[in-house]
């Protein structure tokens, strides 16, 4: 999908040939016709052309009597009537460049390899959940349709066809965004958040760049243009973020590079701007035709909805001050430079027939939208209103889902792409009509039916607890008499979208490492991984109730002392399988959890063979290098160790779990330094353990609210 | 043109006709060499200092190839000396004028109004003195400047005209149409601007009273009333009376997109007026030039070289560099009329001027100032 990058920036290069230049080349141009001693620009009939999209004068008087009216350049324009020439030429031309041979760097990336032993349940549990969640259909349609079809084949043979879906789909979640925002579910959603469209946009702001259908400074354009910044129901930060992009884009293109003199450049060097900033005179006229172009552009502040103030006005009370405006322009100035070595570098890998990387456009993306975090980062300064800026973030991390399908690591490209849902709930969070919802008289005195509901989706702060649509539908019909009441099932539907997100993250991620796994036992960790991922120990300590098959493995003191055997010894290695239950309310988040814990099997006694085999002593003290390796089965009367254990999960949601219980056997005991066997029969052991707290899979969780 | 290499191996010699300059290559004898045509003084090697030059800036030694050069062509060149000229002074082959009519202006007085003249430079400052200067600008229209005829302007605009009229050519190159006219330097401008437009008609009434033959204006106004111009056109006519003399004045310059407009002084309707637009070498209007009915005679002003802030030739393009070009023509022609006849008449040669100029396949009659044709007609 990037192939054509390089082939789009050449053509936009060429269309700007054909553009104005920007205010940094007419200020250059005016500031060259400066005359020191007078203190005077004189002009001609060139000028008339040169500014002519600031200045629509027919004459060249009329031209200078608006200049000389500009407050940044009162009366330092005078008509030129001598007949010399004040060139400033327009023309330009690029030569085309030959881009037919790019790679597409993303086509291989599908492995013909893959062998696995796959778990029926796991895959029937993704299933249903592709099945009951709309969502998922449209942002994975080729899993969708994959999963629907699962019990027809068999697994091993449905591997590649999955894998090939997962690659597909998550190459392309994104783009579906807007689909599953378009479900008749999240109507209110986007009605009453504009915000939601912004982020969708951004993202696709983004992909527009990555696939080369703009250049940074044409994104910005694009970004300003957005007109959910001019949504009645937009709010004032949203709108002045707007602005504040209006603003960068005025920036932007005010120093557009000339690609007649930095045809690899998309601004002007910064070297060039650096005269700017170091000759008042300069940054005089260029401040003077940047308020000309904001006074056009009527880019609108605002403090409150009913009070705006226009930034034209804004940089005119900065007047006789341009010491912090300047000063903003040198960091923004700076980042020039990074954009255009890219670019740069880009076209000069294309001339020299080398190959471009992934790296290239990458580097090339982020840095500009550093870039147009920097101009916001001046308007922020310059004025002191409210701003919403998580927007940036969004197309960063958009840039960085980029990077994980080309660097293939599809894990964290899904965690990224999660991310951006988290960006985006973040941003409507901070709404404060959101924040302060529950507390609006038409909710708190709400007598309808569902008042409990009403109450609950209300708070931005509560937990998301699934309510059913014929629920919503009636406190919907509501609406009419009550409109916070679309607020709070927007603020339902956002939850319910989050959650969506939630769920699907194991499965989402299970997906993402088999589409990365190249060999069969990077599969078989990936499904390992999604049966029950590692971290998944903290699951117990935020439950409501949480029942799972679950394993220790650690240490032990017992009541036995016999050395002679693992079993029967005061301390040793405990491995035991069972099953795990965890009530709510000894859940206790960060102070850890309480479980009761029910063993069936134990393969301390195994564990402690594969624990010692590397370090084995032999009986006149030296080290036995030699491992043992004897052929050694087990049977299940060796390790069936039915038992109960009382288990504390440690705080600070450490892996360590500290245990007291006891437990019958096992029959199976210790292999001696002679490789032999010793068996020891089965009794009752009554221990404390400290252990690693391992968790395969969950039968039931219910999470509990942060 | 082809050029053969003789029967000796021949350098090329790379960036500069000397014998010092890099030679990465030499060519077999019978080799053919393309070169453009002209010469180029060098270093001298076996008595000859002419050299060729290929497209690629490639110097050959003339002694070393066979060609078609004329031994005329030759020995003119080696006449001329080491003088560099200029592509607009090539094309209308003021050189051959010079000698052909052994004139270069010397009886001629050639007046130009402007920012007055660098008197650092050393192809004006010889030939004018203090008597031959004023200055019309009023030191209450610039405040704290000390206004003398130096020119203070940021692009030496009147030093410019002033050397294409009349720069004596002593330096390195040429510049000046009419090197041994008189000049007389009035400044209407400090820096290109004209707060005032009488400052015009002072200057032509104080030139005229200094026995100025010709007299260059390179400035336009464009927003007069119908009042002012016909007040201006009033003084005009008065300070003219009865006076030889010959105005030229700029058609005016236009932006990017050419402009059709009457600008002011060269609309004046007086006989012994010469609006003067801009050519370019290939014998079309400059696209610089504002179009106007008034502007018939156009002359060179594309990229005209002429003395810069630095006291060296640069190009510029304007019809402010036509009209010093025409009017230091024109100052040839009163020389060369005054030798040969005692006397000269300004509405006639005004008249020759134009009907000897090459006719331009344009609307409006246009025509480009031809030097050569005007000095056979007189």
């Amino acid at each position: 999908m990037k192939k054509y990058l390089l082939t789009l920036i050449i053509l936009i290069l060429s269309i700007e040939s054909y553009a104005q230049k920007g205010i940094f080349y007419q200020a250059s141009y005016f500031r060259s016709l400066y005359q020191e001693d007078t203190k005077k620009i004189t002009i001609d009939n060139q000028a008339l052309d040169a500014v002519k999209n600031l200045y629509a004068a027919a004459t060249i008087e009329g031209l200078v009597d608006s200049l000389n009216k500009n407050p940044f350049t009162v009366n330092m324009f005078a008509v030129q009537a001598a007949g010399g020439n004040n060139s400033f030429s327009f023309s330009s031309a690029i030569g085309g460049l030959d881009v037919t041979n790019l790679a597409n760097g993303l086509s291989d990336f599908l492995i013909k390899r893959a062998k696995q032993e796959l778990t029926l349940a796991f895959f029937n549990r993704f299933k249903k959940f592709s099945e009951e969640n709309p969502e998922f259909k449209i942002l994975f349609p080729k899993t969708t349709a994959n999963l629907s079809n699962l019990l027809d084949y068999a697994y091993p043979q449905m591997l590649p066809a999955l894998r090939t879906g997962f690659l597909e789909d998550l190459k392309n979640v994104t783009y579906k965004l807007d689909d599953v925002l378009n479900l008749p579910r999240y109507n209110e959603l986007l009605k009453n958040l504009p915000e939601i469209k912004v982020c969708l946009r951004s993202i696709k702001l983004v992909h527009q760049l990555e696939s080369g259908l703009a250049n940074p400074a044409e994104v910005l354009r694009e970004f300003s243009l957005f007109p959910e910044w001019h949504d009645p129901s937009a709010t004032v930060a949203v709108k002045n973020i707007g602005s504040t992009l209006g603003v960068a884009t005025l920036l932007s293109e005010s120093i557009k590079a000339d690609i007649t003199s930095h045809a690899d450049s998309i601004w002007v060097p910064a070297k060039e701007l650096r005269r700017l900033l170091d000759d008042e005179v300069f940054l005089k006229i260029y401040v003077g035709l940047v308020y000309r172009k904001a006074q056009m552009e009527k880019i609108e502040f605002f403090a409150a909805p009913d009070k705006s103030r226009l930034f034209s006005d804004i940089l005119l009370a900065q007047k006789d001050n341009l010491l912090t405006l300047r000063s903003g322009l040198s960091d923004l100035f700076d980042l020039t430079s990074g954009v255009n070595a890219l670019v740069s570098d880009i076209i000069t890998k294309k001339r020299t027939n080398a190959v471009l990387t992934n790296d290239d456009y990458y580097n090339y993306i982020n840095t500009s939208i550093d870039f147009i975090g920097k101009a916001n980062a001046i308007v922020k300064n310059y004025v002191s209103l409210p701003l919403d800026e998580d927007y940036f973030d969004i197309a960063k991390k958009s840039n960085e889902i980029y990077k994980d399908v080309y660097t293939r690591k599809y894990a964290q490209l899904f965690s990224d792409a999660l991310d951006v849902f988290d960006h985006i709930s973040n941003t409507i969070d901070k709404r404060p009509e959101y924040q302060d919802l529950m507390t609006k008289a038409s909710i708190t005195d709400y007598k309808g039916k569902e008042k409990n509901t009403v109450r609950n989706i209300a708070d931005v702060k509560a937990e998301y607890t699934p309510v059913k649509e014929s629920v919503i539908d009636t406190i919907l019909s509501e609406t009419a008499t009550n409109a916070n009441l679309k607020l709070a099932v927007a603020n339902y539907r956002l939850k319910q979208l989050v959650n969506f997100f939630k769920e699907l993250k194991p499965y989402g991620l299970f997906m993402a490492d088999m589409v990365g796994a190249e060999k069969p036992e990077e599969v078989q960790a990936a499904l390992e991984n999604a049966v029950l991922p590692v971290g998944s120990s903290s699951v117990k300590k935020n439950t409501n109730s949480n029942l799972s098959v679950q394993a220790y493995l650690g240490a032990y003191l017992s009541n036995k002392n016999n050395s002679f055997s693992s079993w029967t010894s005061k301390f040793g290695v405990i491995a035991p399988i069972g099953i795990s239950y965890t009530p709510g309310f000894l859940s206790w988040k960060s102070a850890g959890s309480l479980s009761f814990f029910g063993s069936l099997i134990d393969l301390g006694a195994i564990v402690d063979y594969k624990l010692k085999k590397d370090s084995t002593i032999s009986s006149n003290g030296s080290v036995n290098t030699n491992t043992v390796s004897k052929d050694y089965k087990i049977k299940l009367g060796q390790i069936f160790s039915p038992g109960a254990f009382v288990v504390y999960g440690f705080f600070g949601n450490l892996p360590l779990s500290l245990g007291v219980g006891g437990q019958y056997g096992p029959g199976l005991s210790k292999i001696n330094v002679d490789n032999t066997t010793v068996l020891n029969n089965p009794s009752w052991r009554w221990s404390v353990f400290l252990a690693v707290d391992i968790p395969f899979f969950n039968l039931h969780n219910k999470m509990k609210s942060k | 043109m082809k050029v053969i290499v003789k029967d000796k191996y021949l350098n090329i010699r790379a960036g500069s006709p000397s014998l010092n300059a890099p030679s990465y290559q030499y060519l077999a004898p019978g080799s053919q060499i393309e070169v453009d045509g002209k010469l180029y003084k060098g270093d001298p090697y076996d008595g000859n200092d002419v050299w060729l030059k290929d497209g690629a800036d490639n110097y050959y030694w003339i002694g070393g190839v066979q060609h078609d050069i004329p031994t005329a062509d030759l020995l003119e060149f080696k006449a001329a000396g080491q003088k560099q000229t200029f592509p607009w002074f090539d094309s209308l082959k003021i050189g051959d004028v010079w000698s052909q009519h052994t004139e270069r202006g010397a009886r001629a007085t050639v007046a130009i109004l402007d920012t007055g003249y660098n008197s650092a430079n050393r192809d004006l400052t010889p030939k004018i003195t203090s008597a031959n200067t004023k200055v019309f600008i009023k030191p209450e229209v610039y405040p704290g400047l000390t206004l003398t005829i130096e020119d203070k302007d940021r692009q030496k605009h009147g030093t410019r005209c002033a050397s294409l009229a009349g720069a004596i050519n002593n330096d390195k190159w040429i510049i000046g149409v009419a090197p041994e006219c008189k000049l007389l330097i009035g400044k209407i401008s400090y820096d290109g601007t004209l707060p005032d437009f009488q400052y015009i008609l002072d200057g032509i009434d104080w030139a005229i009273k200094q026995k100025a033959d010709v007299i260059s204006i390179s400035y336009y106004v464009g927003n007069l009333s119908a009042a002012k111009i016909n007040d201006f056109q009033q003084q005009l006519n008065t300070i003219m009376a009865n006076n030889d003399v010959l105005i030229f004045a700029s058609s005016g310059n236009s932006g990017t997109t050419q402009i059709t407009a009457d600008y002011y002084p060269a609309s004046f309707v007086h006989n012994n007026v010469i609006s003067v637009g801009a050519s370019t070498l290939n014998g079309q209007i400059a696209p610089v030039t504002v179009l106007s009915s008034k502007t018939i005679l156009h002359a060179p002003g594309e990229n005209i070289e002429s003395y810069n802030p630095q006291g060296v030739p640069s190009p510029e393009t304007g019809t402010s560099f036509s009209t010093p070009i025409a009017a230091g023509i024109a100052a040839l022609a009163v020389s060369y009329l005054k030798r040969k006849n005692g006397s000269w008449s300004a509405a006639t040669l005004k008249a020759k001027m134009i009907s000897t100029a090459d006719t331009i396949n344009t609307p409006g009659n246009k025509k480009i100032i031809n030097p050569v044709n005007l000095f056979k007609a007189l």
